[in-house]
């Protein structure tokens, strides 16, 4: 009896908010995807803060970020020698044309794509060799790595759902696809949090 | 919803453009080698592979101990008629923390390091050396 209670109450709590919310201009938001980079194990968050243009009666959203992340992995050894961890970064840049799919005050469901400019710095392990006296000792190891610092330029495709969950505030998932030529294609399911005003 | 269709074409081409005009920038690319060196009873050789790009310098970064002077050849392993030595430096025994040595180098080709320690040379040494 409660619970059917409580769901009535919540049921028209709901449409209530529903026929409240506004039709907010602009958008802030935070989140964080988890991003594929150019080797299958170069998998980590990368944090996001975004700026978003509503219009059409939110049907159209020009969203702007910027996000971050850092990516460590770890080498076997070669002859016992640690050959040093990979490190990835990337400093990343988006815009981004959503179209809104669903005619709704608290849901959207958005289908996007844009262009992307990231800068990498990597360092990485490319392989190792074993230097041997004439003898057959083990006189050395050499240990090959490479520094690459650049700017990649792409395009993306995005898809968002974003629940407003109050007046001024949501939350989404979000899965994009982005191609960076030389950086290979990333792929990134996120979520994050935004307030409208 | 007219106007949302024309923001929208004109965004879209803007965007096509855009990626039309794309292209990767890229400030830094180069090799690098760590040479861990344990054992001076016979010169070491290694090598740099060829890379894309034309660098200005050679930089080689030692730290390590060594019981006996130690020189250290940088050779163009690629010049046509045999060697041409790079550079030539002498490492006087004792300790070295992140000592640089760099120079001019112009070629991306396969450069060739050789280390040598004198006779009952002990210790061990840490080479980095790249081109950039």
């Amino acid at each position: 009896m409660n619970h059917n209670l409580l769901l009535l109450v919540g049921l028209l709590w709901s449409g209530l908010v529903q026929a409240q919310v506004p039709t907010h201009r602009n958008s802030v938001r935070l989140g964080v995807d988890l991003t594929s980079l150019d080797a299958p194990d170069a998998v980590g968050p990368r944090y996001i803060g975004r700026f978003a243009r509503h219009i059409g009666g939110d049907r159209l959203v020009l969203a702007a970020e910027v996000g971050y992340m850092y990516v460590m992995t770890l080498n076997q050894p070669f002859n016992d020698v640690n050959p040093g961890p990979n490190h990835r970064e990337r400093f990343t840049a988006d815009a981004t044309v959503f179209f809104d799919l669903l005619r709704h005050p608290r849901h959207a469901l958005r289908m996007g794509a844009g262009v992307s400019a990231w800068y990498r710095r990597d360092n990485l392990y490319r392989g190792a060799s074993a230097v041997f006296t004439p003898t057959g000792g083990l006189q050395g190891v050499a240990i090959d790595r490479q520094q690459r610092h650049g700017l990649n330029t792409g395009g993306h495709l995005a898809t968002e759902y974003e629940w407003l969950f109050d007046r001024s505030w949501g939350i989404d998932v979000r899965l994009r696809l982005a191609s960076l030529h030389d950086a290979g294609i990333s792929s990134m399911l996120g979520t994050g949090i935004s307030y409208h005003f | 919803m007219n106007q949302i269709r024309l923001n929208r074409t004109t965004v879209v081409t803007l965007l096509l453009s855009a990626l039309m005009g794309c292209r990767e920038v890229t400030l830094v690319n180069h090799s690098f080698q760590r040479v861990i060196i344990n054992d001076f009873s016979a010169p070491l050789r290694t090598l740099l592979p060829s890379n894309n790009g034309i660098p200005n310098s050679l930089i080689l970064r030692v730290s390590g101990t060594i019981s006996q002077p130690v020189v250290l050849v940088v050779n163009n392993a690629s010049t046509v008629g045999g060697k041409l030595s790079v550079r030539r430096d002498t490492l006087a025994a004792g300790s070295y923390t992140n000592k640089f040595f760099s120079g001019d180098y112009y070629s991306n080709e396969e450069t060739e390091l050789i280390v040598t320690g004198m006779s009952g040379t002990t210790g061990s040494l840490i080479i980095e050396w790249y081109r950039r």
